[in-house]
C-alpha cells in the first residue's frame, strides 16, 4: 500500500499529485489542491454539495476515488470563472439562489453540466436535473430562477456572431 | 413583486416621539430607493465562486486535527477511562478528557449544565467523553478508538413520561431540576392561568380538543460543525467558528477556560446554515480550545454528518393536549393546553422553549382566557434546543388544527373564523401584555384567499384533493436579553475614512440570511450612498461591538435599528459639512444618489466625497455608534418576560395538495405564503426566507423525523433523515405584506422564522379537506395518513 | 471531518482477464468497485472492508449496451437514456437514487448492491454502541433477535434479514433477464432470478472471483407489457422500500404469462411467476417469502379487475417485509398489493411498451 501518482487536469491545469488509494477526489481537491470551493455536506452521496465535473459529467467527488480519475479532466467551481464570472454564478447570486452558500457550488456544477446537455430546460426538467442536490435555505425556487436566467444568457451568448462580409 | 399593504399603527406620530431618521422631521425621503429594492446578498458573489471561507476550508501552519470520542451508552457511569494507549500513538499530540475542566456552561445563565466532556457519567449516546489532537484526522480517528472507557449502564430515560417520575439522586441527569418537581428529571415547568378558562368552556358553542404528537426534527444545515482553535504566542485564544451567536460562545469560553473575555477572540467563519443549530456555545468549541491550550498549535475539529446530528439542539419532540373554546359566532374564548417537551440531555434554550410552547399561543388571535401547563424534561436523548420558529411551531399546529375543527363544527369557513379573531394593530394582549404595534395578517389572509381561489375550492374539491389554511405570528427578537444587564442588545459602529469606504462593524452574524446586506442597505439609505460603498465587518469580537446574534429573529429589527441610528450620526456630520460648504442650514439637506442636496434649492448640492472630506477636516475618520435596546414591555408576573418582543410578524398560508387515499402519500401542489414583515427592506431576501421556511416546514410536515432505537438515533444521515427534495417541494407563491412597523427600521420586522409555523397546519388542514382525517401526529408520513384514512373508514362502517 | 475510508490497495485492470487474475490473487480479501456509490459509503462506515479494491471501471468489455444486452459497467444514466432497451427498464433506471448517483452508479453495482438494514448501514460508532450485528462484526440479528429452532426460541445468530434494495433487479427478473459471469473457471450464464439466493449476508450464488459481465434480455422482454413501481419516502435520492416489476403477456385480454418481481421486501428480489413453472426455485430460496403458496391460477384467464385484485392480494399476503429499512413493514406490505394492482391495471389498459 503506497501512494500513487494521479495525473490529470484540474480546471485546465495539469496536476501530478501523490495520492493514497483510499482518498476520495473530494479529499484531494480540498486538502491537497486547496480547492475548498468543493464542499462536503453528507459524505455519502446524498446532498450533492461535493459535485464536480469529471470529463464533463457532474459527479459526486465524495464517492469517487481520486486515483480513479487518472487522466481525467476535472472541473471545480473555482474553474468556472477564470476570466469572468460564469452566467450561472452570476445568476445564482443575483436571483437569490444562494443563501448560506454551502450547497451552492454543487448546485452550480450540476446545473452547468445539465445546461450543456439541455440548453433550454423547462422548469420541470431543471427540477428533475437538480433532484440529487439538497438545499436547506432557499426552498429551491430561486435556484430554478437562477438556472433559467443563466440558460437564457448562455443561449444568447452562444448565438454565432454574424459573419463578416 | 406581490406586495400587499397591511395596517401599521400611527407611524408619523411614533416617529416624532422616537426621533426620525430624517433629521428635518419631514417624512422619510427614500429617494435612493435602496430600501425596498431587491438586492443580491453582498456575500453571495463569494459563495457562487467558491471563494467564501468556511471553517473546514481554513488551514494554518502546524495545524493539528482533532476527533471526539463519544459516549456509546445513553446513560451510564464512567467507571474508567484509560488514555495511555492513545497518548502513546505516533502522531498523537494531546488527549483530553472530562478531567480537563469541571466548569459547566450553557447558553442560558439559568441552565449551566453542560460539561465540555463527560465526567463520571454520560447522559446521552453521542456525548463527548474524550478528544484527541493529532497530526492527521486519520491518526486522530484511530487514537480515539484506542481510548478505553468502561461503562456501567444506568436506567435510561427515553420517554418523557419516565422523566416525570421521582427517582433516586443518582438517576437524576442533572443536579438542578424544576423546584416544583423535586427528585425528578423535569427541567422546567411553567403553569399559567389567566382569565376564566372554566367559565369559557362552559358557555362555549364549540370546544374542539385533541392530543398531538410531534417527532423531534433537526436543523439539517448543510455545513457540518467545524471549528479551529489557536492558543497563540501572545496567550490569546483565537476560535474560528460558524456561530450564530459569537457573543455567547465568547462568554462561555471565558468561563470554561477561566480567562478574561478580552483574551479570547471569537471569529465567525462563513456559516453554512444555522436555523438555530449553531446558536448554543458548544462542547466542541471548548474541546478545540483545550486541545489548543495543550498543544499551543492550531487545532481543527470538523465533524461528520452523524456527529452534527448528535450535537443536536433541534425541535423538541412534543406531546400536547390542547382544547379551545369558541362561541357560536366563532369568537375564540379560551385555550387550555398541556404540553410535554423532550429536552434531551441538556438545558440549552429549554427554559425559553418551555415558556414559548405556551405563551406564543396568545396570538395571532385575541385570546380572553388562557391556561397552560408545560413541562420540559431531561432525557437520555440528543439535546433539543432552538430551531427556526423556536417553541412556537408545534403548538401552532395544535391551535390551527383546533381552529379548523371549530370551523367545521360551527359550519363556518375556517378562513372566515380566523378573520373574526385576529389581534388588531395597536393593541395589547389581555394577559401577557404583548404589544401589537402593526399587523397585516388580515390583508395577508385575504390576499392568499383571493389568489388561491379559496372560496371556490375549500370544501368543494373532489375526494383526495384539498386546500387548507394556517396562520401564525412570531417575535422580532426577544425584548429581554438572556443576560440581564444594561448593555444594548445590538450596537453598530461606522467608520468612514478619506477613501470613502463605509465600514460597519457589527456582531450580528450573517448566517446566509443576509444580515450584512441588511445593515449595508440601511446605512446606504440613510447617508444616500451606493450600496457597494458599504462594507460590513461582522466576524470578529475584537473589532465588532456586541450584538446578541442571529437567533429569535432579532437581527433586522435590532441590529437594523442600531445601524440606522449610527448612520444618522454620520448623516448629521455630513449635513454639517455640506452646510459649511454651501452656507445652507444643515437641517435642509436630503441625501440621495451620492449627493447631499439642498431641499429648497436642489441645484445646490455637494457630492458625498466632498462632504466627507470636509467633515474629516481636523478630526480624521468619521466614527459613529448606534445601538438598540427594547423599550420596557409586558406584565408583572413570574415569567412575564417570555414572548415579549418589540414587534411581531404575522403570516397566513394556504396550501393546496393531493392525498393518494390508497397509499397515504401527500403531494403538495401549491403554497400561497403571505407574510407580514413590516417592510421588505430587501424583497429578494424576504422571499428567499419565506420560501426556505416553507420548504423546511414541509419537511417537518411530511417527511422529517429523528427516529430512535432506544437511545440511538437511527437516521443520523442525509439518506435517512428525509429533507424534501426538489420533487417533494411544490411551487411557492410568496405574498409580502407590509404593515410598516412604527419601531422597526424603515418599518421592518422579522421574516426568517415566523413563516415556518403556518405551513404545517396548512398541510394538515388541507389533508382534512382532501380526505376527511385529522392528522394528530407530525410528520404526516404516508403510513400515518393511510392509517388515519383506514380508521376513518372503519368508523364510518360502524 | 470526512468519513475516512479504510486503507486498501487499489487495482485498476484494463481487461476482464486481468481482473479475474487479480481476484484470484487476492481471493477472500478484495471487493470489486464499479461506480462506487454503494461500496464507498459502506467502506466509510467500516462495513466489511477488504485490503484490496479491484476497480472494474476501466474495462471496456463491461460497457457495451445494445437492445438485448447491457454490460455490467454501463452507467445507470446511460440505461435511463437508452432508447433500445425496453422502456420499463429505462424508466426503472431513471428512478434509481438521484441524477448524481445515477451518473456514477452502474448496472452491475445496482444488481450487486449490498443488502440494507438499519442496524448495518451505520457508522462504526453507531454499530459499536449497539454491539454490532450478524452482517458486520457481530454475532446476532437485531431485527429478528430470536428464531425458532427445533421448537425452541433461541438467539438468532444465524440468519440475516437485511433487505435487497435494488430497483433494477426486480424489473429485470420480471423480464426474464439472464446474467453472464466470468471467473477463474470460465464463464457461465444463468437466470438473474436464480442468481439471488440466501439470507442478507449470502445474498447470491457467486463463485469466488466471478465478475458480472452483462445482463441479457430475452426477445420476450421486448414483446410483453412491462413496468415498474417504486415505493420510497421521497421522490428522489431514496432507495426503494418496496419495488414492483411486472412483465405481462396478454392475449386478447387473457393472461398468457405474468411475472411479478418484488424488490426490497426480502433478502433477495422475489419472483412471482404466475405460470408456475415446474422448476421454480425451491420455496426455501426466499428467506421470508413463499410466492407459490396458494398462488392463484391466472393463466388463460381474462385480466379483469377481480383477477388483478386476486393477484395483488396474493402478493400482499406473501410479502413479509421486516422493520429494517424506512417505513413500517405493515405499510410496505400493504403497498405491495396497492402498487401491483395499479401497475397491472395500467399495463392492461395502456399501450404495449
Amino acid at each position: 500500500m503506497s501512494k500513487q501518482i494521479l495525473r490529470c487536469t484540474v480546471n485546465g491545469r495539469a496536476v501530478e499529485i501523490a495520492c493514497e488509494p483510499w482518498h476520495t477526489l473530494a479529499n484531494v481537491l480540498r486538502n491537497d489542491l486547496n480547492l475548498t470551493g468543493t464542499k462536503i455536506g453528507c459524505d455519502m452521496g446524498t446532498c450533492g454539495c461535493c459535485t464536480v465535473h469529471i470529463d464533463g459529467k457532474a459527479k459526486l467527488s465524495c464517492l469517487t476515488l481520486a486515483l480513479e480519475c487518472q487522466g481525467a479532466k476535472i472541473g471545480t467551481i473555482e474553474g468556472l470563472n477564470e476570466y469572468e464570472m460564469h452566467p450561472l454564478q452570476k445568476a445564482f447570486a443575483e436571483c437569490g439562489g444562494s443563501q448560506c452558500g454551502y450547497c451552492t457550488p454543487g448546485f452550480i456544477m450540476k446545473s452547468c453540466a445539465m445546461l450543456k446537455e439541455n440548453p433550454e430546460p423547462t422548469r420541470e426538467e431543471i427540477k428533475a436535473g437538480l433532484s440529487g442536490n439538497l438545499c436547506r435555505c432557499t426552498g429551491f425556487m430561486k435556484i430554478y430562477d437562477a438556472v433559467e436566467r443563466a440558460a437564457t444568457e448562455m443561449r444568447e451568448k452562444s448565438v454565432p456572431a454574424p459573419v463578416k462580409a | 413583486m406581490p406586495i400587499v399593504q397591511g395596517s401599521g399603527s400611527t407611524r408619523n406620530e411614533h416617529q416624532k416621539n422616537k426621533g426620525v431618521w430624517s433629521d428635518s422631521g419631514a417624512p422619510a425621503v427614500v429617494a435612493n430607493s435602496i430600501i425596498g429594492k431587491p438586492a443580491p446578498l453582498k456575500d453571495s458573489f463569494k459563495k457562487v465562486t467558491g471563494e467564501a471561507v468556511y471553517a473546514d476550508d481554513m488551514k494554518f501552519p502546524g495545524m493539528l486535527f482533532s476527533r471526539i470520542l463519544r459516549a456509546t451508552k445513553p446513560h451510564a457511569k464512567i467507571k474508567r477511562i484509560d488514555t495511555t494507549k492513545a497518548e502513546a500513538m505516533e502522531g498523537v499530540r494531546a488527549v483530553v478528557t472530562g478531567r480537563e475542566s469541571d466548569m459547566r456552561f450553557g447558553v442560558l445563565p439559568v441552565s449551566q449544565d453542560e460539561l465540555s466532556m463527560a465526567i463520571d457519567k454520560v447522559i446521552y449516546n453521542g456525548e463527548p467523553v474524550a478528544a484527541v489532537a493529532a497530526d492527521s484526522e486519520d491518526i486522530a480517528e484511530r487514537a480515539i478508538w484506542a481510548i478505553e472507557v468502561e461503562y456501567e449502564p444506568l436506567q435510561e430515560f427515553l420517554k418523557p413520561q419516565d422523566s416525570l417520575k421521582e427517582v433516586a439522586p443518582e438517576l437524576q441527569l442533572h443536579d438542578k431540576v424544576e423546584k416544583k418537581h423535586p427528585n425528578t428529571n423535569v427541567h422546567k415547568a411553567v403553569d399559567q392561568e389567566f382569565g376564566d378558562v372554566e367559565g369559557a368552556f362552559k358557555q362555549a358553542a364549540s370546544t374542539p380538543s385533541a392530543s398531538f404528537k410531534f417527532d423531534g426534527i433537526s436543523h439539517g444545515f448543510t455545513e457540518p460543525h467545524a471549528v479551529i482553535a489557536h492558543w497563540d504566542a501572545e496567550e490569546r485564544v483565537q476560535l474560528y467558528t460558524p456561530q450564530q451567536v459569537p457573543h455567547y460562545t465568547h462568554r462561555a469560553l471565558a468561563k470554561v477556560l477561566d480567562l478574561p473575555m478580552h483574551q479570547i477572540q471569537v471569529i465567525r467563519t462563513t456559516v453554512g446554515g444555522g436555523f438555530g443549530g449553531k446558536s448554543d456555545p458548544f462542547q466542541h468549541e471548548m474541546i478545540a480550545c483545550m486541545l489548543a491550550r495543550k498543544t499551543r498549535r492550531p487545532v481543527k475539529l470538523t465533524m461528520d454528518r452523524e456527529e452534527t446530528f448528535l450535537t443536536g439542539r433541534g425541535r423538541h419532540p412534543t406531546e400536547a393536549k390542547m382544547a379551545m373554546a369558541f362561541d357560536k359566532d366563532g369568537k375564540l374564548l379560551a385555550l387550555d393546553s398541556d404540553v410535554i417537551i423532550d429536552g434531551g440531555a441538556y438545558g440549552s434554550f429549554g427554559v425559553v422553549s418551555a415558556y414559548y410552547n405556551g405563551v406564543l399561543s396568545n396570538g395571532p388571535y385575541w385570546l380572553p382566557a388562557f391556561r397552560y401547563h408545560g413541562k420540559r424534561v431531561y432525557s437520555n436523548r440528543i439535546p433539543s434546543g432552538a430551531m427556526r420558529g423556536h417553541g412556537s411551531v408545534n403548538p401552532r399546529y395544535c391551535t390551527e388544527t383546533l381552529v379548523d375543527m371549530a370551523a367545521v363544527e360551527l359550519g363556518m369557513d375556517p378562513c372566515e373564523l380566523r378573520l373574526r379573531n385576529f389581534l388588531p394593530p395597536n393593541s395589547i394582549t389581555p394577559h401577557h401584555k404583548f404589544r401589537i404595534t402593526s399587523t397585516g395578517i388580515r390583508e395577508g389572509l385575504e390576499e392568499a384567499m383571493r389568489r388561491s381561489d379559496w372560496k371556490k375550492k375549500w370544501g368543494k374539491l373532489p375526494f383526495g384533493h384539498g386546500i387548507g389554511v394556517g396562520c401564525a405570528w412570531y417575535i422580532s427578537g426577544s425584548a429581554l436579553p438572556i443576560h440581564w444587564n444594561k448593555l444594548p442588545q445590538s450596537t453598530v459602529h461606522i467608520k468612514i475614512d478619506m477613501d470613502g469606504g463605509v465600514t460597519c462593524h457589527s456582531l450580528a452574524a450573517d448566517i446566509g440570511q443576509g444580515s450584512d446586506t441588511m445593515i449595508a442597505q440601511i446605512v446606504a439609505e440613510v447617508i444616500g450612498c451606493r450600496l457597494d460603498r458599504v462594507h460590513v465587518k461582522s466576524t470578529t469580537t475584537d473589532t465588532a461591538p456586541i450584538d446578541l446574534g442571529s437567533y429569535s429573529s432579532r437581527v433586522t429589527f435590532m441590529a437594523g435599528n442600531a445601524a440606522r441610528e449610527a448612520a444618522e450620526v454620520v448623516r448629521k456630520d455630513l449635513a454639517a459639512a455640506a452646510s459649511k460648504l454651501t452656507g445652507q442650514p444643515a437641517q435642509y439637506f436630503d441625501f440621495a444618489g451620492e449627493e447631499i442636496i439642498c431641499r429648497s434649492k436642489p441645484s445646490i448640492r455637494v457630492s458625498f466625497m466632498e462632504a466627507l472630506h470636509e467633515a474629516q477636516a481636523d478630526r480624521g475618520a468619521l466614527i459613529a455608534s448606534g445601538s438598540y435596546q427594547s423599550p420596557p414591555l409586558g406584565g408583572e408576573f413570574k415569567g412575564s418576560n417570555a414572548g415579549l418582543s418589540p414587534s411581531y410578524s404575522f403570516s397566513a398560508f394556504i396550501c393546496e395538495l393531493k392525498v393518494d387515499p390508497d397509499t397515504g402519500f401527500v403531494q403538495p401542489l401549491k403554497i400561497w405564503a403571505a407574510h407580514d414583515c413590516g417592510k421588505a427592506l430587501n424583497p429578494l431576501s424576504v422571499e428567499g426566507q419565506i420560501e426556505g421556511s416553507v420548504h423546511m416546514g414541509l419537511g417537518q410536515a411530511l417527511t422529517e423525523q429523528m427516529r430512535y432505537r432506544n437511545g440511538q438515533m437511527l437516521n443520523a444521515n442525509f439518506l435517512d433523515y428525509k429533507i424534501p427534495t426538489p420533487f417533494d417541494t411544490p411551487d411557492i407563491e410568496v405574498i409580502i405584506v407590509e404593515s410598516h412597523d412604527p419601531e422597526g427600521p424603515f418599518g421592518a420586522k422579522e421574516c426568517g422564522e415566523g413563516a415556518l409555523a403556518p405551513i404545517i397546519p396548512a398541510v394538515g388542514n388541507a389533508i382534512y379537506d382532501a380526505v376527511g382525517v385529522r392528522m394528530l401526529e407530525v410528520p404526516m408520513t404516508p403510513d400515518r395518513v393511510l392509517r388515519a384514512i383506514e380508521a376513518k373508514a372503519r368508523e364510518r362502517a360502524k | 471531518m470526512t468519513m475516512l475510508l479504510p486503507r486498501f490497495e487499489l487495482h485498476q485492470p484494463a481487461t476482464l482477464a486481468d481482473a479475474v487474475k487479480l481476484a484470484k490473487t487476492h481471493a477472500g480479501d478484495f471487493d470489486f468497485l464499479s461506480g462506487g456509490t454503494d461500496l464507498l459509503p459502506n467502506y466509510k462506515c467500516g462495513l466489511n472492508a477488504h485490503g484490496h479494491v479491484i476497480s472494474l471501471a476501466h474495462i471496456a468489455e463491461l460497457k457495451q449496451i445494445t437492445r438485448d444486452t447491457i454490460g455490467a459497467g454501463v452507467r445507470i444514466v446511460d440505461i435511463e437514456r437508452n432508447a433500445d432497451v425496453p422502456r420499463s427498464v429505462a424508466f426503472t433506471a431513471g428512478h434509481i437514487a438521484s441524477p448524481l448517483l445515477r451518473e456514477s452508479g452502474t448496472l452491475g453495482g445496482n444488481l450487486m448492491l449490498d443488502n440494507r438494514c438499519h442496524f448495518f448501514n451505520q457508522s462504526y460508532f453507531w454499530r459499536h454502541s449497539l454491539g454490532y450485528c450478524l452482517k458486520a462484526d457481530g454475532d446476532r440479528c437485531h431485527v429478528v433477535p430470536m428464531i425458532n429452532e427445533g421448537g425452541k426460541s433461541v438467539l438468532n445468530n444465524k440468519v440475516c434479514v437485511a433487505t435487497h434494495s435494488s430497483d433494477l433487479a426486480p424489473m429485470l427478473i420480471a423480464l426474464g433477464a439472464e446474467v453472464t459471469f466470468t471467473g477463474p473457471e470460465g464463464s457461465r450464464t444463468l437466470k438473474l432470478n436464480d442468481f439471488y439466493f440466501g439470507d442478507g449476508i449470502a445474498r447470491f450464488e457467486r463463485k469466488p472471483g466471478e465478475i458480472l459481465v452483462k445482463v441479457g434480455l430475452p426477445k420476450w422482454a421486448h414483446e410483453v407489457r412491462s413496468g415498474y413501481k417504486k415505493l420510497a419516502p421521497r421522490q428522489s435520492i431514496d432507495f426503494p422500500v418496496a419495488g414492483i416489476g411486472i412483465a405481462l403477456d396478454l392475449d386478447k385480454g387473457k393472461v398468457k404469462a405474468l411475472r411479478v418481481a418484488v424488490g426490497a421486501v426480502d433478502t433477495t428480489p422475489v419472483l412471482f411467476d404466475f405460470s408456475k413453472p415446474a422448476q421454480v426455485k425451491a420455496p426455501a430460496s426466499y428467506l421470508l417469502t413463499d410466492p407459490y403458496k396458494n398462488m392463484p391460477d391466472v393463466i388463460g384467464k381474462q385480466l379483469d379487475d377481480a383477477l388483478i385484485e386476486q393477484v395483488s392480494k396474493h402478493i400482499q399476503t406473501q410479502c413479509q417485509p421486516k422493520l429494517n429499512v424506512p417505513m413500517e413493514p405493515g405499510y410496505r406490505k400493504k403497498m405491495c398489493g396497492v402498487l401491483t394492482r395499479r401497475l397491472l391495471a395500467e399495463l392492461r389498459d395502456g399501450a404495449k411498451s
